[in-house]
């Protein structure tokens, strides 16, 4: 017969002074962990949210990332008639060419940083649904205007609307203000291609991008263009693929060095709990005594005490994720390392990041308490009873 | 008790005497003019309960002279206890002053009365409390590391008083591995250890089988005798009371005239 | 026996949670020191022994944009120049995209580079006569040696990325640093050979230079970016230290990153010690009142509870500072140690179930063995892995460990003093408050107490 739960809640709760400070320990232990997945969930997130599923991105095969790819201008025409582009409600195919710089400009804190400066078409805002424009209006091909993302409008100085910066070599009029849902976009300006193209000495775009009537369409597209002998330089892949792949150079050493620090405080953290736990079966000898007496086999002993170190880990595990918490949604910024610009995006902490926190916390309770679980259950029945404390 | 091991008698106490000669200033200006080494007067003990007060001790007036062995009797909530701790200046009364040694402990701050129970005061108690990770020797020696005494005076004189209550050849040993009787011997060596004047007991014979109890008593009566040790013992045993010069009674906070006991006891 | 004794035998007395509690600290110290190492090693590289004159050229927009190669000869002849040489930055792909696999290539021109890099040396003059006159010839560093085991006369594939050429290299010798710049693990090749497969001179990313002194810095570096003002690729002139903190710029708050880190840790294990402390005095009440009664002050016990949380921490801090020494630089005995460690503690939990089944089954000699001996067992079989896996392992560095995030480890003198600093810490702020309780209680609830 198992012990009632409520005997060991109230023992955790009799002893609460130290018990309080285990379940702190553990409780930043999962901070931490929290915390530093949040960190690279939230990158893995920019990048996920920048693909459309129905979207292809030509690059030239070899580059690995739009920075350092080249797409000829005559491939822009071929790749408006293949079969299978969708098209708007004028009929017109959704096909884009872009190009991507990096220009230093100088940041809010001071310093400068690499921003991406996308040179975009008239296809590409109506391709990529995240994006809306916020404020202010969209750049006039004609002229040097751009608009600018809301994260790369909090980190880089003078992008207020109206406000100019120098790029190469010419100044740049901001006149919009864009967000888009914490994708990649969102840390990126925009201006017309061809004139930046201009600015920056370039004559080919850096990438193509297509989108196709369906997933499926999507796919023939991909195989049509490796087949077209006139591309045979280019590669077509989906969109929501490249951007996963970025993850892995920028989010990867995060992830890597969260759980790598998260397990080792576990260790510590499953010390102290064991700590605990020892100290309170040394205090309650005589009582553990007495249930045997009473009848309770070894076994539900054991099951008694893991059971209360996994409650001591659980609230460790809660309060760990409360105080994770706040930090959900706080903006921070890196570098993309295959665009080689500024990224910015926000902490995200998911239901199942808190869930996987307090598993994570509840597990360092349960192997915490299973040695002085397993040394409760030898105690004696006659030890425990003999001495009288 | 042969057992208990004075054997080397006179020779040990002279030991003793010369070893523990250090430093240490007496209370009194001249030894002569020594009489009284404990004294309440009006001493009350009021405990604020959660609903009522209680009183401890009510108005005690006690006169302890140098040489006594009193036994303290009464029922358990009695007030004696407490009357044993507000002589060894770790409770302070609610009113009625305390002079112990020629000390007003009313007056003293508490690491005053710390030093003083250091210098002066031997404790030993019901459940021996004795370190249990340190030897009979360094057990001893405990109370000696305040004196600032040398490392090799302290080691002296601790096995001097083991030597005293006959334990010097178990001085290695850690309490576990001795029996009760022997523990409280320890806890007594530990209570000398500093030569104090006063040597207060709270039950010492509470935990202890009858002849290690005689034995415990027998080393309080060789204090007591020969080395001139003012001994006041707490005690509810008839038998251990016996081993006293003088017996005073307490009863409900009060303490009994002279030669007066409680109706039923 | 003197107080320190006392203090150390109380410090002792419950052994298994002093263990535990210093092993704890010991791994939060590990973890501290190698955040810090990390940290260290990207925001503050050794200093160059001598104030280094060596600076870099490249375009003001961004590294992304070249540098007309023209542009050489017009910083050439700038006052106070020794010697510029052109650097492209070549990137590529050698065998996968593995983070492991990656390393810096660099299109360069022979004599020129090794004249700026004087600090970089040519195994030998036949290897460097013969990287001059290989076209496709290519050197490699000496950690790149060891980590591929590259010889002269391997070949070397690299696919282009951010070029459109796939160079086949050829292994013709290496080069050693003299110093202890971090640029043994380079691999530099002909930019001629760039400019051949490419079908014209190509823009180079950078031009290195050097000074004729590192004062002449202050000058010149403003007149190289007045010298290229309003030409078609305006430039920017920096300190070769400046042009690498840039990149950790790039990273974002990386400082503010780990120190935060560090903080939550130093403040985690301060929790474990401080809960451990407390128990252990709790346990202790009725001691703590025996020695005031027999005359023991406040300090005093303070004194001896601060002392012996002192002892405790510094028995963790002593073990996690010097395992850090031993175990950060060698990740290899780092993982053999980890793998013995996790060996014993599955071969200790399967003999604690086997003795209690055993116990269960009262079959009481085999039992005995089980428990009595089961830790030693396990703990010997764990050594005898871990001497295994370090003889028989492969040298692992950090980077393929770590999948190639983690360079080399070398814990500097300033970051074992500051696990010095946080193993003091942690001792007196763990013991002050159930220090500070047992100083204030009175004796006679001590004493009352039955624990």
């Amino acid at each position: 017969m198992p012990l009632p739960l409520k005997y060991n809640v109230r023992h955790v709760a009799r002893r609460w002074k130290t018990t309080s400070m285990t379940i702190l320990a553990i409780a930043l232990v999962v901070a931490i962990f929290i915390c530093m997945l949040a960190l690279s969930n939230g990158i893995t997130h920019a990048f996920r949210i920048s693909g459309e599923p129905r979207n292809v991105i030509v690059l030239r095969s070899g580059s690995n990332a739009e920075t350092n790819s080249a797409v000829e201008r005559t491939v822009y025409d071929i790749a408006k008639v293949l079969p299978g582009i969708a098209r708007d409600k004028d009929g017109n195919a959704l096909v884009t060419a872009e190009t991507i710089n990096i220009a230093t400009l100088p940041k809010k804190t001071g310093g400068g940083g690499n921003a991406s400066i996308r040179g975009f078409g008239p296809m590409s805002m109506a391709m990529r649904p995240q994006i809306k424009l916020v404020a202010g209006r969209m750049p006039d091909p004609a002229l040097h205007e751009l608009i600018v993302g809301s994260g790369a409008a909090e980190r880089f100085a003078n992008t207020e609307i109206g406000d100019e910066i120098k790029l190469v070599k010419s100044k740049w009029k901001i006149v919009g203000r864009f967000e888009a849902e914490n994708s990649a976009f969102s840390s990126e300006l925009w201006g017309d291609v061809d004139r930046l193209n201009l600015e920056f000495d370039r004559t080919v775009y850096s990438s193509l991008l297509m989108q196709a009537d369906s997933i499926e369409a999507r796919d023939a597209l991909i195989k049509a263009f490796k087949d077209d002998q006139r591309l045979s330089k280019l590669e077509g892949q989906p969109e929501a693929g490249y951007y996963e792949k970025q993850t892995a150079q920028t989010a990867k050493p995060i992830e890597f060095l969260g759980m790598l620090i998260s397990i080792i405080m576990a260790i510590g953290a499953v010390f102290a709990a064991m700590n605990a736990m020892y100290a309170s079966i040394s205090s309650r000898a005589w009582e553990i005594s007495t249930l045997r007496v009473i009848g309770f086999s070894r076994f539900s002993i054991i099951l008694s005490f893991c059971l209360e170190s996994l409650f001591v880990g659980f609230i460790g595990g809660v309060i760990g994720a409360l105080l994770a918490l706040p930090i959900n949604g706080v903006t921070t910024g890196t570098t993309s390392w295959s665009t080689f610009s500024e990224l910015a995006f926000a902490f995200r902490i998911t239901p199942s990041l808190v869930l996987g926190g307090i598993v994570f916390a509840s597990l360092i309770g349960v192997i915490g308490g299973f040695l002085p679980a397993i040394q409760a259950s030898r105690i004696a029945i006659v030890d425990g009873l003999k001495g009288e404390g | 008790m042969g057992q208990v091991g004075f054997d080397q008698g006179e020779n040990t106490i002279s030991h003793l005497h010369q070893n523990l000669g250090y430093e240490k200033s007496s209370p009194f200006g001249s030894l002569l003019e020594m009489a009284i080494v404990a004294q309440t007067t009006h001493v009350s003990k009021v405990y604020k309960l959660a609903a009522a007060e209680v009183v401890a001790l009510d108005e005690v007036n006690i006169v302890v002279n140098e040489g006594d062995f009193l036994a303290l009797m009464g029922p358990s909530g009695s007030g004696k206890s407490t009357l044993l701790h507000l002589i060894a200046g770790i409770d302070r009364p609610s009113s009625g002053t305390c002079s112990v040694l020629n000390f007003n402990l009313g007056t003293m701050s508490e690491s005053e009365l710390a030093k003083w129970r250091n210098q002066y005061v031997g404790f030993v108690f019901q459940s021996f409390n004795l370190v249990p990770v340190l030897s009979a020797l360094e057990n001893v020696e405990l109370p000696l590391l305040l004196t600032g005494l040398s490392s090799s005076k302290r080691k002296a004189q601790a096995k001097t008083a083991l030597e005293l209550v006959g334990l010097a050849d178990r001085m290695d040993h850690t309490p576990r591995q001795l029996s009760g009787g022997q523990q409280q011997r320890i806890a007594i060596a530990r209570a000398i250890a500093t030569d104090p004047q006063l040597i207060l007991c709270d039950e010492p014979t509470g935990n202890l089988d009858s002849v290690s109890a005689d034995a415990v008593l027998e080393i309080f009566h060789t204090l007591n005798t020969q080395l001139g040790k003012t001994i006041i013992m707490v005690t509810h045993d008839p038998h251990a009371a016996r081993a006293a010069k003088e017996v005073r009674y307490l009863e409900k906070g009060k303490l009994l005239p002279a030669g007066e006991k409680p109706k039923d006891w | 026996m003197t107080l320190a004794t006392y203090m150390f035998k109380n410090a002792l007395r419950n052994k298994r949670r002093t263990a535990l509690t210093a092993i704890s600290l010991a791994i939060s110290l590990t973890v501290v020191i190698f955040l810090k190492t990390i940290l260290l090693q990207m925001t503050d590289p050794p200093e160059p022994k001598r104030p280094s004159a060596r600076f870099v050229v490249r375009h003001r927009v961004s590294l992304t944009m070249g540098l007309p190669r023209s542009n050489e000869q017009k910083i050439r002849e700038m006052e106070g120049i020794v010697d510029v040489t052109p650097m492209q930055w070549f990137q590529g792909i050698y065998k996968d995209e593995k983070p492991e696999n990656w390393f810096a290539r660099f299109a360069v021109d022979p004599d020129s580079f090794f004249r700026v890099y004087d600090n970089l040396k040519p195994a030998s003059e036949e290897q460097f006569q013969a990287f001059r006159k290989t076209r496709t010839g290519c050197l490699v560093g000496r950690k790149l040696e060891e980590r591929y085991g590259f010889k002269i006369g391997d070949t070397i594939t690299i696919r282009g990325d951010i070029f459109d050429a796939n160079p086949e290299l050829k292994v013709v010798g290496f080069y050693d640093v003299t110093d202890d710049q971090p640029m043994n693990d380079w691999l530099v090749f002909q930019i001629k050979y760039l400019d051949e497969m490419l079908g014209e001179t190509t823009r180079v990313s950078s031009f290195f230079a050097l000074a004729d002194s590192p004062q002449r810095l202050e000058t010149l570096l403003p007149a190289i970016e007045e010298r290229f003002r309003n030409s078609d690729a305006e430039v920017k002139a920096e300190t070769e230290k400046a042009f690498q903190m840039s990149f950790l710029e790039m990273m974002g708050n990386v400082t503010g990153l780990i120190n935060t880190l560090v903080t939550v840790v130093v403040f985690a294990v301060l929790l474990i010690a401080a809960s451990t402390m407390a128990l252990t005095i709790k346990e202790r009440t009725r001691e703590v009142a025996t020695l005031k009664a027999l005359g023991f002050s406040r300090g005093h016990i303070l004194g001896l509870v601060v002392g012996e949380g002192i002892i405790v921490s510094t028995i963790g801090g002593l073990l996690g500072i010097g395992g850090s020494y031993v175990v950060l630089p060698r990740p290899g005995l780092l993982a053999a140690c980890a793998a013995g460690a996790i060996v014993a503690i599955i071969i200790g939990v399967l003999m604690m179930a086997i003795s209690f089944i055993l116990e269960m089954k009262q079959d009481s000699k085999v039992r005995f063995i089980a428990s009595k001996y089961g830790a030693i067992i396990a703990i010997c079989i764990g050594v005898v892995i871990t001497g295994l896996l370090v003889a028989t392992m492969p040298t692992l560095d950090w980077l393929s460990m770590s999948g190639g995030y983690v360079m080399a480890m070398n814990v500097r003198p300033q970051t074992g003093l500051l696990g010095l600093g946080i193993t003091v810490v942690v001792g007196v702020f763990s013991s002050f408050w159930p220090a500070f309780q047992a100083s204030r209680m009175s004796v006679l609830d001590g004493l009352r107490k039955v624990d």
